[in-house]
C-alpha cells in the first residue's frame, strides 16, 4: 500500500479540494453553527465520524450488492438510506451508552443526515472505486474530507467571534458577513490549487 | 431488463426492511427509560440554559428537581409561574424564593466621570478592561460599552444617554447573566424589596474619589452617621456604606448624600 | 363568489411567495450548496433549476398525496407512528426522483450531467426539498403543495439565474456562452471561482436586506 497516494488523497480533499471552500458542501451547517468555537468544534467531530464509518458502510453496499447485481443506478438511494439509518443508531447507542457525549453532539447529529457533505463525500469516493485497495483509499477520503470540514469550520467559529464585537453596517449583520469573510478565506484557500504530492 | 426490475424491487426492499428492524432492534436495546415528569418538569421551566439554578442546562436542572435534590424556586427566569407548574407536576407545594431584581451600581456617566485616556479598541467592556484596565479615570466605573447590555437575553437593559446602562425592571427576570457580564462587577442582584441601592462601587475615599468622578462615594460617613439615619442600620465598610435590604429610614440619607449616590427604585 | 376570490388570492399566493416573500435562497436561506457550486454559468443554472423544481414538484405532491392517505385509512395511533419515521419516508421519495432525474440527464443531456456532476445526486439532500416536504407538503392539499413546489421551484431558478448572471458576465464576459464584451474585457477570474460565489452571494443577501430594511422591514419584498 502506497503511503503517499493516501497521504495526497488525505491532502487532497481537506485543503486543495476543500469541502467548504471549494466544493461547497456542507454550507447550511457551516454557517449555522459557526457561532461559537465550542459549537464548531462538537459539529466536526460528528461530522468526521460519520463520514468515515459512512464511507466504509456504502463502500460494501456498493461493491458487494449493487455491483453484483448490476443494479448501480440505485446508489443515491442506497446511500441515502444507509446514511439515514446509520446517523440513527448512532444517536440512539449515545443517548444510551455515552449521555455526555450525545448531549454536547446531540443537537448535531440529526443535522448530519441531511448534510451535503456526507453524502457528497460518499459519491465522491465512487471515483475511487475501481483502483486497488478502495476501500482504505474510501475511508482515507472520508477522514480527510470531515478534517478539512472541520479546519473550515473552526476557521469560521474563531472569525465570528470577533465579528461580533466589531461594527458591522446593518444590511451585513449576520449572515451576509458570514458568507465574505467565508469568500475571503475560500480566497486564501485558493492557495492550495494545483497543489500535489 | 426484468432481472433489473427484480433485483432492485428485491434488493431495496431487503435493504428497507433489515434497517428498519435493525433500527426498531436498537430502538429497544438502547431505551432510555426517563421519568415522563423530567419532560413535563423541564417544559415548564424557562428553557433558556442560563445556568442561574447552578446547574449545566435545564435538562439537568429538570432531572434533580424530580429526583428531589434541588429547589422548584431555582429557575430565576421562570418566576412564579414556573415554580406553580412544577408543584402541580410533582404534587407538592409551592415555596417560592425570593424575587429579586438587578442594580446597576455606578453612575459615573459621560457627564460626572472623567477620561483618562483615548480609546480605540474593540467596544466590550471586557476587551476594553483588559487593555491597562480600561479608558475610564476610576478603575472601578462603568466602562460604557453595552457588554451587559449584549448579555441581557429579555432586553431589560439598555443604554442610556449618560453611557450608562438603564434597567427596565419589568423585564428583568434576575437571571444573572449581566452580573456575570461586567467586568467590574457593577452590577449586582437585589431582593425586589430593597427600596435603595448604592449606584457606586469605588473602594477608594474622599479627595481621590472627587478628582475621578462627581458622583462617586467619598465615604464621608453622613449616611452613617445616627443624626441622618436613626436606626444605624448603615454601617461604613471597605468605604462603602453597607445596608441591609429592610432598611426603612433611607430618605434623610438620600437627600443629604453629597454626591447623590443613593439610588430610589420606583 | 368572494370565496371563490378568496381560494384564488390563496392559491396564487401559495405561488408567489415562493418568488419573493419567502424566497428560498434569499429569505428562508435552504439550498445554499448546490446554488453556489452552480452558478458559475447561466446553462448550469438553469439545468440545476429545472432539475431540482421537477423532484421538488413530484415529491411535493407524491407527499402531500401520500400523508393525505395516511390520514384519512390510517388510526390516529398508526398515525402517530408513522409521523415518528416520516423523514426516512421523505427522503426514500425524493431519492426515488433524483435517481429518475439522474439517469434521465446522464441519457438525455451528457454535457449538462457532467457539468453538474457531484451535484446532481446531491439534489436528494437539497434543504429546500426536503424542508418544503416536511413545513408544507406533510400538511396541505395535493393542489396548495404542488402551487407552493412551483413557486418555490422557480424562485430557486430565478435567485441562481441573477448569481450566475453576476458571475458569468463579469466574471466570464459571457452570456450563456456568448461574450458580452469586445475581445479586450480582461474578466474579473476571481468571480468564476468559489470564493467569487461567496463572496457574490453574500453581497446579494446584504443588498436584499438593505431594501428590505429601507422599505420598514415587514417581510415582503
Amino acid at each position: 500500500m502506497d503511503l503517499f497516494e493516501l497521504f495526497s488523497i488525505f491532502i487532497g480533499v481537506a485543503l486543495v479540494h476543500n469541502f467548504i471552500f471549494c466544493q461547497f458542501l456542507g454550507l447550511c451547517p457551516y454557517i449555522g453553527v459557526t457561532e461559537r468555537t465550542s459549537s464548531a468544534m462538537g459539529m466536526g467531530m460528528a461530522v468526521i465520524f460519520v463520514m468515515v464509518i459512512s464511507s466504509a458502510i456504502t463502500w460494501a453496499v456498493y461493491q458487494w450488492l449493487l455491483v453484483p447485481l448490476k443494479i448501480t443506478y440505485l446508489y443515491i438511494i442506497a446511500f441515502i438510506l444507509v446514511i439515514a439509518a446509520f446517523v440513527q443508531l448512532v444517536e440512539m447507542f449515545l443517548q444510551k451508552s455515552v449521555p455526555a457525549l450525545y448531549r454536547a453532539l446531540g443537537i448535531y447529529l440529526p443535522l448530519i443526515t441531511t448534510n451535503c457533505a456526507v453524502l457528497g463525500v460518499v459519491v465522491l469516493n465512487m471515483r475511487l472505486f475501481d483502483s486497488p485497495n478502495s476501500l482504505v483509499k474510501c475511508v482515507i477520503q472520508g477522514f480527510g474530507g470531515g478534517a478539512g470540514f472541520m479546519l473550515a469550520m473552526l476557521i469560521m467559529a474563531g472569525i465570528r467571534e470577533r465579528l461580533e464585537l466589531a461594527d458591522v453596517p446593518a444590511a451585513l449583520r449576520g449572515m451576509p458577513i458570514a458568507l465574505i469573510t467565508a469568500g475571503l478565506t475560500a480566497i486564501a484557500f485558493l492557495g492550495f490549487a494545483g497543489l500535489s504530492i | 431488463m426484468s432481472s433489473v426490475v427484480l433485483y432492485s424491487t428485491v434488493v431495496l426492499g431487503a435493504m428497507g426492511l433489515a434497517l428498519g428492524f435493525l433500527l426498531a432492534v436498537f430502538s429497544r436495546i438502547f431505551a432510555v427509560r426517563l421519568d415522563p415528569r423530567i419532560e413535563a418538569v423541564s417544559d415548564a421551566l424557562a428553557g433558556l440554559n442560563c445556568g442561574v439554578c447552578g446547574y449545566p442546562g435545564c435538562a439537568s436542572f429538570a432531572e434533580a428537581i424530580v429526583a428531589g435534590k434541588a429547589a422548584a424556586n431555582g429557575c430565576a427566569p421562570g418566576g412564579r409561574q414556573t415554580v406553580h407548574k412544577i408543584a402541580a407536576i410533582l404534587g407538592g407545594e409551592a415555596v417560592f424564593a425570593e424575587p429579586m431584581v438587578a442594580a446597576v451600581r455606578c453612575r459615573g456617566g459621560r457627564s460626572a466621570a472623567k477620561e483618562r485616556a483615548v480609546y480605540r479598541g474593540i467596544r466590550d467592556c471586557v476587551s476594553a478592561e483588559l487593555i491597562g484596565a480600561g479608558p475610564k479615570a476610576c478603575v472601578y466605573g462603568c466602562l460604557g460599552m453595552g457588554s451587559c447590555v449584549d448579555a441581557c437575553p429579555f432586553g431589560a437593559l439598555r443604554m442610556g444617554a449618560e453611557n450608562l446602562p438603564e434597567l427596565v425592571e419589568e423585564k428583568c427576570t434576575a437571571c444573572g447573566k449581566c452580573v456575570a457580564a461586567c467586568p467590574r462587577r457593577i452590577i449586582a442582584l437585589v431582593p425586589r424589596r430593597q427600596k435603595v441601592y448604592l449606584g457606586c462601587v469605588s473602594r477608594d475615599r474622599g479627595k481621590r474619589v472627587k478628582e475621578v468622578c462627581a458622583a462617586g462615594c467619598t465615604a464621608c460617613g453622613l449616611c452613617a452617621s445616627p443624626k441622618v439615619t436613626p436606626s444605624g442600620k448603615v454601617v461604613l465598610r471597605g468605604n462603602l456604606p453597607d445596608f441591609p435590604p429592610d432598611w426603612e429610614d433611607f430618605k434623610a440619607a438620600a437627600e443629604k448624600c453629597p454626591s447623590h449616590c443613593f439610588v430610589l427604585r420606583p | 363568489m368572494n370565496a371563490t376570490k378568496r381560494k384564488q388570492d390563496g392559491l396564487w399566493n401559495e405561488f408567489a411567495k415562493g418568488l419573493f416573500a419567502q424566497n428560498p435562497i434569499f429569505v428562508i436561506v435552504l439550498g445554499l450548496c448546490p446554488t453556489l457550486a452552480v452558478s458559475v454559468s447561466i446553462e448550469n443554472a438553469i439545468g440545476m433549476g429545472a432539475a431540482a423544481s421537477f423532484v421538488l414538484l413530484a415529491s411535493n405532491i407524491v407527499i402531500a398525496a401520500l400523508m393525505a392517505l395516511f390520514g384519512k385509512i390510517l388510526s390516529p395511533g398508526m398515525l402517530a407512528q408513522v409521523k415518528k419515521i416520516r423523514i426516512p419516508i421523505y427522503i426514500v421519495i425524493i431519492a426515488s426522483f433524483v435517481t429518475i432525474v439522474d439517469l434521465l440527464m446522464n441519457g438525455f443531456a451528457p454535457a449538462l450531467y457532467a457539468k453538474l456532476g457531484l451535484y446532481v445526486p446531491l439534489i436528494v439532500v437539497n434543504c429546500i426539498i426536503l424542508g418544503r416536504a416536511e413545513a408544507f407538503a406533510a400538511s396541505n392539499g395535493v393542489v396548495a403543495s404542488a402551487l407552493d413546489a412551483l413557486g418555490m421551484g422557480l424562485g430557486f431558478t430565478l435567485s441562481m439565474l441573477l448569481l450566475s448572471t453576476v458571475r458569468e458576465v463579469i466574471g466570464a464576459g459571457k452570456f450563456y456562452g456568448y461574450p458580452v464584451f469586445g475581445p479586450g474585457y480582461s474578466p474579473m477570474l476571481i468571480l468564476t471561482l468559489a470564493p467569487g460565489a461567496l463572496l457574490t452571494f453574500g453581497l446579494f443577501m446584504g443588498l436584499f436586506r438593505h431594501l428590505k430594511n429601507m422599505r420598514g422591514g415587514n417581510g415582503s419584498l
